[in-house]
């Protein structure tokens, strides 16, 4: 191999690089909006006492970290404290994770964030979250915005572990890796799509010779750009 | 050697053609659709017109209208049809760029300026709608202009102004600017230019009583209103949000090191840049909003200059004692630099469909198939609903009946041109978004007179519901 060969090699394996670096950094820009129940007219049972409001809903993406629900504050005088917890389902005995909060501190109007760490696996498992605050007494405790027309494809409201009609206002967040990015846009693209077109091979073979010609096509511009400068000269 | 370089060309074209088609041939905006509707209106026998038996134009792209109704013989999906459309003229484009240069002896400039006109984000948002294409045939005008086929651009460049009116824009420039630059007047292209667009617009005004499109009027009232930015404020706050990130920067910079260079000695360029300039005056002007697809036009000409500033750069730079090979190196390198936002821009753009496609959709399928064929819809974006619903459409945005557009100013929001609108033409049903109307006292007629009958959402943030009229209000 001649040494000019080489030299073309080197460069192109050296840009080849930087764009695969790009389009990494690029994947990893991206985010996925958040999923729920964005609306919530009216408001659910108090939580009080034995009473708990709850939700039950099936992930549509890995990596689910936050939860936001969107409650109506107890007065401050009387606020007293709620515990979040998170299960696979209502009859499960043992949380995923749990959380006090003080709700003195909750801004009325505004939803209410517990985040945790991404639970890889979440795609297509069930979650169960509810609220309790066993201090509070009615009259005094907060409420959940909620809304009675709502469907949710694997969803529902619960009060007190039983399911009820509608579900609450609230919203997950995925965290993804750069994998799952890759993974679920591949996804999206083969949806429906016959053949050839309709696996994921074929994206990620076309994504190399894209990347492949590219580099083929910087090195075109690179000779021009000194064919012209010999030429101007 | 020049065949292998035609084929690495061609096969970037292909490859860059194929991608796009794949990552956004699913995607869409929702102005577009009243394009199509046009269109399927036309191929239906109902006539060129928006709704049946109404004859305004409504429509920015009128000849793209019936393009597509041409093309929707063999290809009914006229959404996709569309996406292929801007997809196959966005490489055209490009190929238009670089020929341009390549022909005056300047191939790296062209290269440079396909490349990064073929990914560029600002492009790639207006898929779906006639942007793509209208651009294309702005370009092949200047193209053939550059090459002295004058009656060829004339053509082209008539066609550009029959899909958009604003591109009566580029052939006033060239007109200007072949005065200025070459004489005598070349009257058969002139003839030519003046016959096609004299009898298109004289045509749409027997058919239409205007030949303005009444988008024109009701983008002007949207960006006099208080939650609207008109288009020229837009563009300042656009180069303040790109200016944060440093590799949009790096274009910022070559843009301007190339418009020195294209000012002093690369004067080929001058009709482009002509044209982007009385383009922008224009638009600044009339004060329409903010879209995103209006910036469109400005990309040929930005790119041209960071091109241009690349190859003044490393011209530069081989002054100095720096190795050729290591000076392909930073080449190479400083392209993949300007490529990385415009990779991102495109990974985003095939990333993220707008939230509005899916649940407009499912409202228009709902309504077409639960509303009775004479039914009225009055809705605030008329298009994806309007092109799946089938009905009689009342838009509150002023798109379709012109005088709601009148009440859009700078003191009324759109709930206010809904409420005008519902008072006055009674829709049978009424789509809203949620939280409109509400359950203020002002705003009990509606109540009175409307019920919800559907519920739609998209599980991220949107919720609308559709009602249905029980008596008048």
């Amino acid at each position: 191999m001649t040494k000019r060969r080489l030299f073309i090699l080197g460069l192109m394996a050296l840009w080849m690089i930087a764009l695969v670096v790009v389009a990494k950094t690029s994947v990893d820009h991206l985010s996925v909006p958040p999923w729920g129940n964005p609306v919530g007219e009216s408001l659910s049972a108090e939580v009080a006492g034995n009473t708990h409001v709850g939700q039950m809903f099936t992930a549509p993406l890995p990596g689910l970290y936050r939860i936001e629900i969107a409650w109506v504050p107890a007065p401050i005088a009387k606020a007293q404290c709620v515990i979040f917890h998170l299960k696979t389902d209502p009859a499960s005995t043992q949380d995923l994770w749990t959380a006090d909060v003080d709700t003195r501190s909750v801004q009325g109007g505004m939803p209410y964030g517990f985040e945790f760490e991404p639970m890889r696996n979440s795609k297509g498992q069930a979650y169960y979250f509810y609220l309790e605050s066993p201090g509070s007494a009615p009259g005094d405790a907060i409420t959940v915005r909620y809304n009675p027309n709502a469907v949710l494809e694997g969803g529902s409201a619960y009060l007190d572990g039983q399911p009820v009609a509608g579900n609450l206002q609230f919203h997950t967040f995925y965290s993804l890796r750069t994998r799952d990015k890759i993974d679920l846009l591949l996804t999206r693209m083969t949806e429906g799509r016959p053949y050839l077109f309709g696996t994921k091979g074929f994206y990620i073979g076309l994504a190399v010779a894209y990347v492949l010609v590219l580099g083929a096509f910087l090195l075109q511009i690179a000779r021009a750009v000194l064919e012209d400068l010999e030429e101007g000269s | 050697m020049i065949r292998r370089q035609r084929a690495v060309e061609a096969a970037l074209g292909t490859l860059t053609l194929v991608g796009l088609i794949l990552l956004l041939g699913r995607g869409g905006n929702d102005d577009p659709y009243i394009t199509f509707r046009y269109a399927n209106n036309l191929l239906a026998g109902h006539g060129f017109v928006y709704n049946v038996g109404q004859r305004t134009l409504s429509t920015t792209a009128p000849l793209y209208a019936i393009l597509l109704a041409g093309l929707g013989l063999i290809w009914s999906n006229l959404p996709t049809l569309s996406n292929v459309l801007s997809a196959l003229s966005l490489v055209l484009g490009a190929a238009f760029l670089l020929n341009l240069s390549q022909d005056r002896g300047h191939r790296a400039t062209g290269m440079i300026a396909a490349l990064l006109f073929s990914l560029s984000p600002w492009m790639l948002v207006t898929f779906g709608a006639e942007t793509c294409f209208y651009v294309m045939l702005i370009l092949a005008g200047l193209y053939a202009y550059d090459r002295s086929r004058l009656t060829l651009a004339a053509g082209v460049l008539a066609l550009a102004a029959m899909v958009r009116p604003d591109g009566l824009i580029v052939g006033v420039t060239l007109g200007l600017y072949h005065l200025v630059r070459r004489r005598p007047v070349p009257w058969r292209p002139v003839i030519l230019y003046a016959g096609l667009l004299g009898g298109w617009y004289v045509g749409l005004w027997f058919y239409f009583g205007s030949p303005v499109p009444t988008t024109l009027l009701a983008k002007q009232q949207q960006g006099q209103m208080a939650i609207s930015t008109q288009f020229g404020v837009g563009f300042l706050d656009l180069i303040r949000e790109h200016s944060h990130q440093p590799l949009y920067g790096l274009h910022g910079i070559l843009a301007l090191v190339g418009l020195a260079m294209v000012v002093r000695k690369v004067n080929y360029w001058l009709p482009l840049l002509a044209w982007t300039l009385l383009y922008f005056l224009a638009y600044t002007i009339l004060g329409v909003s903010k879209y995103p697809w209006y910036y469109a036009p400005l990309v040929p000409a930005f790119v041209v200059l960071v091109a241009e500033g690349v190859v003044a750069l490393t011209r530069r730079l081989a002054r100095t004692t720096l190795p050729r090979p290591l000076l392909m190196g930073f080449t190479g390198l400083l392209l993949i630099a300007l490529l990385a936002p415009l990779l991102a821009g495109t990974a985003r753009a095939g990333w993220r469909t707008d939230p509005r496609l899916e649940v407009y959709r499912d409202i228009g399928q709902w309504l077409d198939a639960h509303t009775p064929p004479q039914a009225s819809i009055g809705v605030l974006e008329v298009g994806i609903i309007g092109y799946y619903a089938h009905r009689r459409m009342i838009g509150f945005a002023g798109l379709i009946q012109p005088d709601v557009a009148r009440w859009l100013t700078p003191t009324t929001t759109y709930q206010d041109s809904a409420a005008w609108a519902i008072s006055t033409f009674q829709p049978d049903y009424v789509v809203l978004h949620h939280g409109a109307f509400s359950s203020a006292p002002e705003n009990d007629w509606f109540w009175t007179a409307y019920a919800p009958v559907h519920h739609f959402a998209n599980q991220q943030t949107r919720w609308m519901t559709v009602y249905r009229r029980s008596e008048a209000p």
